[in-house]
């Protein structure tokens, strides 16, 4: 399964060559053009089936939540500092792999027996965890790693029954969809972005925006899944096996209206669960594409994924068909419903 | 030998539950010709039979921590508590495996920074944490009973230098001494030589106190893991590299201390030492109090992280 490959990957932020190499292989046969840009981000073109020009994009970004190693003390260990958002509270006992010179480390900790009653609460920061790679002292550990290199956490793929866990699912999960998009044909031109450095502020969208210059964008995420089982725990955000998740508003973006009532239109119409995300924390790339030129209707549409950002995700293999199954049938007929712009309802456009 | 660990160590043997363990055991004991003895409790030694009755007795304990379940809390997710002792902040974000009727694969909850509402410099309590199995409640209260253990992740990583990285070293580390010494001992010994392999030392020393009894060593020479040197760990200064460690303090013979020493000096191995001021704390301390007593000597390999999956 592609999604396997995807998930097992390395491509942290600003460090998502390998994800573009695997994507370009895999997208080559089937793609009409295909090519990347100064940020790293690939962009894909599958042709209009109709003389129509009209241009829509699709997004998705390659990078995860990843380390840079940003220092090697005296007795070989090594320290990183986080590429996106991690909580320092997942990364203890947890192990990390280097894939430029193919080294495991391991994030150790002080013994139990060890510790002082303070130490029991306390959150490590970056200063004070320390990646055991084996090396007996500084020289030898820079003879493996230098400062600089980039680590990503080393998280075996596995499927069980309906569930997936892995490391990455924010967002190949989304990157995965696309690849399965392409392989169909619509009557306009569609783009496909995967795009660099999301997780380190919205960055590799930027100009990938700007090279398609769309008309209409479908941003496809994979968000915070919150259904914990306990009252008081957290919002649910959105809930595993519910369906995709509508985004109305998030940190970044205000989704189309008019997009979200063609969404859930076409959902309803197909009999596809969907659920609204109940969280507004979060940004997407789609806060870039909204805003882009002189505006593009977006939305963001995601598959929930508990525990994101951490070593290991889990997520359920219905959500994603199902979300490649609005997204297909909503794509199939937007020429139609007159969704795209420059049709007789343009006027009332958001 | 690095083979023996790796196999002992991705093995699941928790305390009270140590069978698969007990059975890989029997298997290195068998193939190094030792005659095989198990006891009620879930001990198992190793005999080479000496020209005189003397008896050497070679410990190491086979238990490890783990998890167990201790109740359900709805929409597939699992309570668990601890069998030895663990630092909880190692927890979040775990990947776990339930072994149910079935073995499932399980993931300890936590919260994405983006939905976090509370103070994010203060560990999550220990009880605030749970399974995630990710199958439906009714899959999971037809497969898992309350009390079935959890397994730490069992990955056995190479990392440079010959160092490895897993779990449960503490204590297949000693166990994994107990085979490779066991298959090096092929000429008959002056004296009778024991490896006991012993349970449910991570909570509360058992395997030590009957299987010494049962035994009744002259002598006995205990293998365990300890701490190496890891930054702001304050009074340990055995590094990874330096060697065994020889235990020092009330629950270790001196003489058997001095001869240790001397036997290192003797064949040039460098070794650490480490003193144990309060003795109890291992096997090594029951086994001492046996019958009328024993002279015992305790040997430890430096491990980092102790206690934890790594």
């Amino acid at each position: 399964m592609l999604l396997k490959e995807l998930s097992n990957l390395p491509g942290p932020s600003g460090y998502e060559k390998v994800i573009r190499d695997y994507l370009k292989k895999t997208l080559k046969p089937i793609a009409d053009e295909i090519y990347s840009d100064i940020l790293g981000n690939l962009i894909c073109l599958k042709r209009s089936s109709k003389s129509t020009k009209h241009k829509i994009l699709i997004s998705s970004h390659m990078d995860e939540v990843g380390f840079l190693i940003s220092d090697i003390s005296k007795d070989g260990l090594v320290r990183v500092r986080p590429l996106g958002g991690i909580d320092p509270r997942v990364v203890l006992s947890k192990r990390i792999y280097f894939p430029e010179h193919k080294i495991f480390g391991v994030i150790g900790n002080i013994p139990i027996h060890l510790q002082k009653d303070s130490d029991l609460e306390r959150v490590p920061d970056w200063e004070s965890i320390h990646v055991d790679i084996g090396a007996e002292n500084e020289k030898d550990a820079k003879k493996y790693l230098k400062v600089g290199d980039y680590g990503v956490f080393d998280t075996q793929f596995k499927e069980i029954d309906g569930t997936v866990m892995g490391k990455a699912f924010d967002d190949r999960i989304g990157c995965y969809i696309i690849t399965e998009l392409l392989k169909n044909r619509y009557d306009f031109d569609l783009y496909a972005v995967f795009s660099t450095q999301e997780e380190s502020g919205l960055r590799g969208i930027r100009t990938a925006v700007d090279s398609v210059k769309p008309e209409l964008g479908f941003n496809l995420e994979c968000t915070t899944a919150g259904d914990l089982p306990r009252e008081k725990d957290i919002s649910p955000s959105t809930e595993l096996g519910k369906g995709p998740a509508i985004t109305i508003m998030d940190r970044t973006s205000i989704s189309s209206p008019k997009l979200l009532r063609y969404l859930t239109e076409t959902a309803g119409k197909n009999k596809i669960p969907y659920q609204f995300k109940r969280s507004q924390t979060g940004g997407t790339d789609a806060g870039y594409i909204n805003t882009y030129g002189s505006g593009v209707c977006c939305v963001t549409v995601s598959v929930p994924a508990r525990y994101i950002h951490s070593p290991v995700s889990i997520a359920k293999k219905s959500d994603i068909a199902y979300t490649i199954k609005l997204i297909d049938s909503a794509l199939k007929n937007l020429t139609k419903n007159k969704i795209l712009p420059g049709g007789n309802n343009n006027e009332k456009n958001n | 030998m690095k083979k023996i660990l790796q196999d002992l160590s991705q093995t699941f043997g928790p305390s009270g539950k140590e069978e698969e363990v007990l059975n890989k055991v029997r298997g290195y004991f068998k193939r190094a010709g030792l005659e095989v003895k198990t006891d009620k409790l879930g001990d198992i030694w190793g005999i080479r039979r000496g020209k005189s009755n003397k008896i050497l007795m070679i410990e190491a304990h086979m238990d490890e921590i783990a998890l167990m379940v201790s109740g359900f809390e709805g929409r597939g997710f699992l309570r668990f508590t601890n069998i030895g002792g663990f630092d909880h902040k190692i927890f979040p974000g775990l990947e776990v495996m339930v072994h149910g009727k079935k073995k499932l694969h399980g993931i300890i909850t936590s919260i994405p920074p983006h939905l976090q509402t509370g103070d994010s410099k203060v560990a999550w309590k220990k009880d605030e944490l749970l399974v995630d199995t990710g199958l439906a409640d009714e899959i999971i209260r037809a497969q898992v009973c309350i009390g079935d253990y959890i397994s730490l992740p069992k990955n056995f990583i190479e990392l440079k230098n010959s160092r490895v990285a897993g779990t449960s070293f503490d204590n297949r580390i000693g166990v994994t001494l107990l085979c490779d010494i066991a298959q090096r001992l092929k000429k008959q010994p002056e004296f009778t030589v024991v490896f006991a392999s012993t349970f449910g030392e991570e909570v509360g020393l058992r395997g030590g106190i009957v299987s010494s009894y049962n035994i009744s060593p002259d002598l006995g020479i205990c293998f365990d893991g300890s701490f190496g040197d890891f930054p702001g760990q304050k009074d340990t200064s055995t590094k990874l590299g330096g060697g065994p460690i020889i235990s020092i303090g009330p629950a270790y013979h001196p003489i058997l201390v001095e001869v240790l020493k001397a036997t290192a000096k003797k064949s040039k191995i460098k070794i650490q030492e480490e003193i144990e001021p309060r003795p109890g704390g291992t096997h090594a301390g029951m086994i001492q109090l046996s019958k009328t007593g024993v002279g015992v000597a305790g040997i430890s390999v430096p491990l980092r992280s102790m206690h934890t999956c790594v």
